[in-house]
């Protein structure tokens, strides 16, 4: 606990883009056994702190592994990761944290113990924890839950656990690989909108992979658009929508425009 | 209840007409039968008694003799015990170094496979020959022969372990241990349960067999000696031991299971 406020003191006074999360020149290449994958080839952005940035882009153009990157689970092939002044070589837990789909929650835990979970293996005080990981789960109303097992919640209701873990590990980033992929239109819209409220209330920096762009436009302050394999950046397309973001926006001319540019890059980017 | 049922039900369909007896009746009704025919089939020359001994004439020699089985049993059990020791423990142990390290799964891990399919029986008479037939010779059959099942099954768990786990816990910080003991391990264990069933059945086989093939005591020793005499009764009196003795492991394999179950939800089958 006394290193979870440490951490959250120096946020506060850190300000002024120095845990800005950067990718400097960042190429990866698997090894695979039809000879070597370029997945992503020479990126760079910044990710200013406590914004909401989206990624999005073809199928397989090399997301996941640049979120990996991110998250210190992978190491670029050239270039490299930057957080502030370090470079990022591996998980950073107390700094970066990656809310996956659904899927990653450990199917032999509570809802309550997946949640604690990245509080315990920090060695974080039983007692401490507990009230903590309820209070998140209370955040995105599932306080009742707190003792049920994943397979007793619906596919809405893991990945609010899923987001609740995250938000309890309580990193400065938090990296989301399509954390609604699985779900319906209308649970996808809620936790969105949900998200957002979190988001305000806590003002982390996000970095959030989807392959809506709805999704994308209506939650980002910026939208980063990679080409297909080997992924680029195309462009940096600034959200400039009011917040809190409302669903009435989405019938605005900006948000269809900004929408539509999007989908021309990803259309554009595709064809060889 | 009746809504859910009656939502899947076609219309028109009768109540789901529930079975006259029950399974539990029914595997009740199954092992007195069993039981009947053991008694009946002697008695009435359906077979010959010199094959089967009527129940109640085994029952009756085996309650005469009760100092010599009891003492029979109590060895084989503590073979048995011995010998579970080794298999399961050591088959958990290099099970997880075989499943967990690349180098190992690489090299050894097809050698096991390989000899879990030879019939070990056949390299008993040589295991004797240099072990002796003493308490030590079955102990460590017992062991091998459960080994291999719980290796393989242990090594199996832990290679599939989902690796969305493995990479979710690196990136809350896991460190290699809290990896092992709280994912690999976890994940694993419906993998390793029936690692243990199989594995503590395969034992049982092991000791008994070896008893009954080269030993100085135990409860395989006394039905192959009887045997050999023609004292059928005594026979099936040993058999009916080995019976018991497997039904107390099935026992306790299977609240094992039922332990596991409650942990780890739809994913530890019950046999
Ligand atoms: N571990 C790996 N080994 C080899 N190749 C990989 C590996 N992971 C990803 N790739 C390859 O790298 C490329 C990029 O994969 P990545 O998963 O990053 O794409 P993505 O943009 O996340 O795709 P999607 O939108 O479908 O999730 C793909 O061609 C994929 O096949
Ligand atoms: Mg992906």
């Amino acid at each position: 606990m006394a290193r979870l406020t440490v951490v959250a003191e120096e946020r506060d006074g850190a300000g002024g883009g120095e845990a800005n999360l950067r990718a400097d020149g960042v190429t990866h290449v698997f090894e695979t056994a039809g000879g070597p994958l370029m997945a992503v080839t020479d990126v760079s952005f910044t990710v200013e702190e406590g914004t909401f940035v989206g990624l999005v882009g073809p199928s397989g153009c090399g997301k996941s592994s640049l979120l990996q990157m991110m998250a210190g689970l992978l190491n670029p092939t050239e270039g490299r990761i930057v957080m502030g002044e370090e470079e990022i070589r591996e998980p950073r837990p107390a700094e970066i944290g990656v809310v996956f789909q659904e899927s990653s929650l450990l199917p032999w835990k509570s809802a309550r113990e997946n949640v604690e979970f990245p509080l315990y293996l920090r060695g974080v005080e039983r007692s401490v924890r507990e009230k903590k990981a309820l209070e998140m789960l209370d955040l995105v109303g599932l306080g009742e839950f707190a003792e049920r097992r994943p397979h007793e919640l619906s596919g809405g209701m893991k990945q609010r656990v899923a987001i609740a873990r995250g938000f309890c590990q309580d990193p400065s980033v938090l990296l989301m690989d399509e954390p609604f992929a699985a779900l319906d239109e209308q649970t996808r819209m809620t936790l969105g909108d949900e998200l957002l409220q979190i988001w305000e209330r806590h003002k982390k920096t996000v970095v959030f992979v989807t392959h809506s762009l709805t999704e994308a436009v209506y939650l980002c302050d910026k939208v980063l658009v990679m080409s297909a394999r080997p992924g680029r950046i195309l462009k940096e397309i600034d959200i400039a929508l009011p917040r809190p973001r409302t669903y009435d926006l989405m019938a605005t001319e900006t948000f269809g425009r900004l929408r539509a540019e999007i989908w021309e890059l990803i259309r554009g980017g595709d064809r060889p | 209840m009746t809504d859910l049922a009656g939502a899947t039900r076609e219309a028109g369909d009768r109540e789901p007409k529930r079975p006259l007896i029950g399974p539990y009746l029914l595997r009740m009704l199954c092992l007195l039968a069993i039981l009947a025919f053991w008694e009946l089939a002697p008695r009435m020359e359906w077979v010959s008694p010199v094959m089967l001994a009527p129940l109640s004439a085994t029952v009756v020699t085996g309650v005469s003799e009760i100092g010599l089985f009891a003492g029979n049993l109590a060895v084989t059990v503590g073979s048995l015990l011995l010998a579970l020791a080794i298999a399961i423990g050591g088959g958990a142990v290099a099970g997880l170094l075989l499943g967990g390290i690349k180098a190992l799964r690489e090299t050894l891990l097809p050698i096991m496979s390989s000899i879990y399919a030879v019939p070990l029986v056949v390299v008993y008479p040589v295991f004797t020959a240099w072990v002796g037939i003493g308490a030590e010779s079955k102990v460590l059959f017992g062991g091998i022969y459960g080994f291999f099942p719980m290796l393989l099954a242990t090594a199996a768990g832990i290679q599939t372990v989902d690796t969305r786990y493995m990479i979710a816990a690196r990136s809350m910080g896991a460190s290699r241990r809290q990896q092992i003991i709280h994912i690999m391990l976890p994940a694993a264990l419906p993998s390793i349960v029936s690692g243990v069933r199989i594995g503590a059945a395969m034992t049982a086989i092991g000791v008994v067999v070896a008893e009954m093939m080269a030993a100085t005591a135990g409860i395989g020793f006394l039905i192959t000696q009887n045997r050999t005499m023609f004292n059928t009764a005594e026979v099936y009196f040993g058999v009916f031991l080995v019976l018991l003795l497997a039904g107390v492991i099935d026992w306790a394999v299977r609240s094992l299971e039922r332990r596991a179950g409650a942990w780890y939800p739809h994913k530890v089958k019950m046999l």
